[in-house]
């Protein structure tokens, strides 16, 4: 026969009281987590930098795994896929013809007007060791950190487009948020007719393209790229397509396909230099010259 | 000197933590992978926690599963607290009604279970709609809820085995 416990599993009063302040202080936590963020952030990234240096045996049977149901298709889903490739690959392939002749244009023009070209960007490659694992962020974390001379603020690319910034440091590992993530704002440039916006993450892999001057310039497959604008980017960098969802929002169809995400590139970026002294932008042999 | 029933505590602790411990390396390990992880692993593990609590309230400590239910809301980039805290009551509240509950049916346990997972489940979501934060749309948590439902009797299941009482507890069948 059954058998009930004769008390309630040790539940006094003064339990109740102990469970009532560590919840007040996990609300508090919390409510400290929202004020100061960057406190939390660092100590999250020092959690994280300990468990994955010492996680990686058992990290990659376990992405292995995941890989596995992460590729899994149905049938159907494999049918649309293929059908999905077979247009882009014969669309690629008229493209591939323009290209040649944009090309050889476009090497004509060069020479012909005498066209100095920017300074190549440089960069540095990390690894991606990491996902954030939340729903409502985006963002994974890359092997270099502060030690590597890592800054908040630089942004991150890969082969084809712009794949998000960094924006926490740590010691040997850094953050890097996503455009997909609900908190990323980049200003934007849409291509052919130069329409400025903002591409807004709203954690899916086609964030929105808002804020945008002209809207009946912009049609779906138009290129965007970065504005340069507010130095964060800079200029011109390949972020994806526009499309237009089911609702009619225009949305950004990311270059970079984020599942394939092996390695990235920083790139450093030269900090402003705050305009504490208009003088200063003068030089000093110049005033000197003008008051003689 | 450790008795048999010691062991059975630091063992049915262990495994909880282990348990949550792989759900944090499973979702930083799977880059970009993580859509169907990050919406049902937490919430599953809450599940645990909750039957746990009926199958052997005395063990299932609410230190452990505070602690393991924090370390994935640090870890896993959810602001820190705020779920922990709602865990932490939803699991008392059923504690204190572990009592009753222990010798009532399948059935009962499970509407019982899934009643507070639901409260919690809303309370979380009115709390970040509240702080503005992100937060699921409202068919997703329903889903979350359904997914649950349906995973239910498979967890108890692991978890009766997982976590077994010693045949001479005194209480138990």
């Amino acid at each position: 026969m059954v058998k009930r416990p004769e008390k309630s599993h040790d539940y006094y009063p003064i339990r109740r009281i102990i469970i009532g302040g560590v919840v007040f202080v996990l609300l508090g936590v919390f409510i400290f987590g929202r004020i100061d963020a960057t406190r939390i952030e660092n100590a999250r990234m020092t959690v994280l930098t300990k468990i994955i240096a010492h996680t990686a045996w058992v990290r990659t049977p376990l992405s292995y795994f995941a890989e596995m149901f992460g590729n899994f298709r149905t049938r159907k889903e494999l049918y649309r896929e293929n059908q999905e490739l077979r247009y882009e690959l014969r669309k690629a392939g008229i493209w591939r013809e323009a290209m040649i002749q944009f090309e050889k244009e476009n090497a004509r023009l060069v020479r012909l007007s005498q066209l100095r070209k920017k300074t190549e960007l440089h960069y540095i490659s990390a690894v991606v060791l990491a996902d954030s694992g939340s729903p409502f962020r985006k963002s994974i974390l890359i092997n270099l950190g502060r030690k590597d001379g890592l800054k908040e603020g630089w942004p991150v690319v890969d082969g084809i487009g712009v794949v998000g910034r960094i924006v926490t440091v740590g010691e040997e590992v850094s953050r890097v948020i996503l455009l997909s993530d609900p908190e990323s704002r980049i200003p934007v440039t849409v291509e052919p007719m130069g329409v400025r916006g903002l591409i807004v993450g709203d954690s899916s892999f086609m964030p929105f393209l808002k804020f945008i001057e002209r809207v009946e310039d912009i049609r779906p497959g138009d290129r965007v790229v970065t504005s340069g604008s507010g130095g964060l980017f800079p200029e011109g960098l390949f972020v994806g397509q526009v499309v237009r969802d089911v609702q009619g929002n225009l949305r950004v169809r990311l270059a970079e396909n984020y599942r394939s995400l092996d390695f990235v590139s920083i790139l450093p970026i030269q900090e402003i230099e705050n305009l504490d002294a208009p003088a200063k932008l003068l030089g000093k042999t110049s005033l000197s010259n003008n008051n003689e | 000197m450790m008795t048999i029933k010691d062991y059975k505590k630091i063992r049915d602790w262990a495994t909880y933590i282990i348990f949550c411990f792989v759900v944090v390396l499973f979702q930083i390990s799977t880059i970009l992978e993580t859509n169907w992880g990050s919406l049902y692993l937490p919430i599953l593990l809450f599940l645990m926690a909750l039957i746990w609590i009926l199958h052997n309230p005395e063990i299932a400590h609410p230190a452990v599963i505070l602690g393991g239910t924090f370390f994935l809301d640090f870890c896993l980039f959810y602001p820190p607290g705020l779920w922990s805290a709602i865990v932490l009551l939803a699991c008392e509240i059923l504690r204190s009604q572990s009592r009753f509950l222990v010798t009532s049916s399948f059935w009962e346990k499970a509407i019982w279970i899934m009643l507070i997972i639901g409260v919690a489940i809303l309370v979380h979501h009115l709390l970040r709609g509240i702080f503005f934060l992100p937060r699921f749309a409202f068919l997703i948590e329903i889903k979350r809820l359904v997914i649950l439902i349906i995973l239910f009797p498979l967890i108890y299941g692991m978890v009766k085995m997982l976590f077994t009482p010693l045949k001479f507890d005194e209480g138990y069948i």
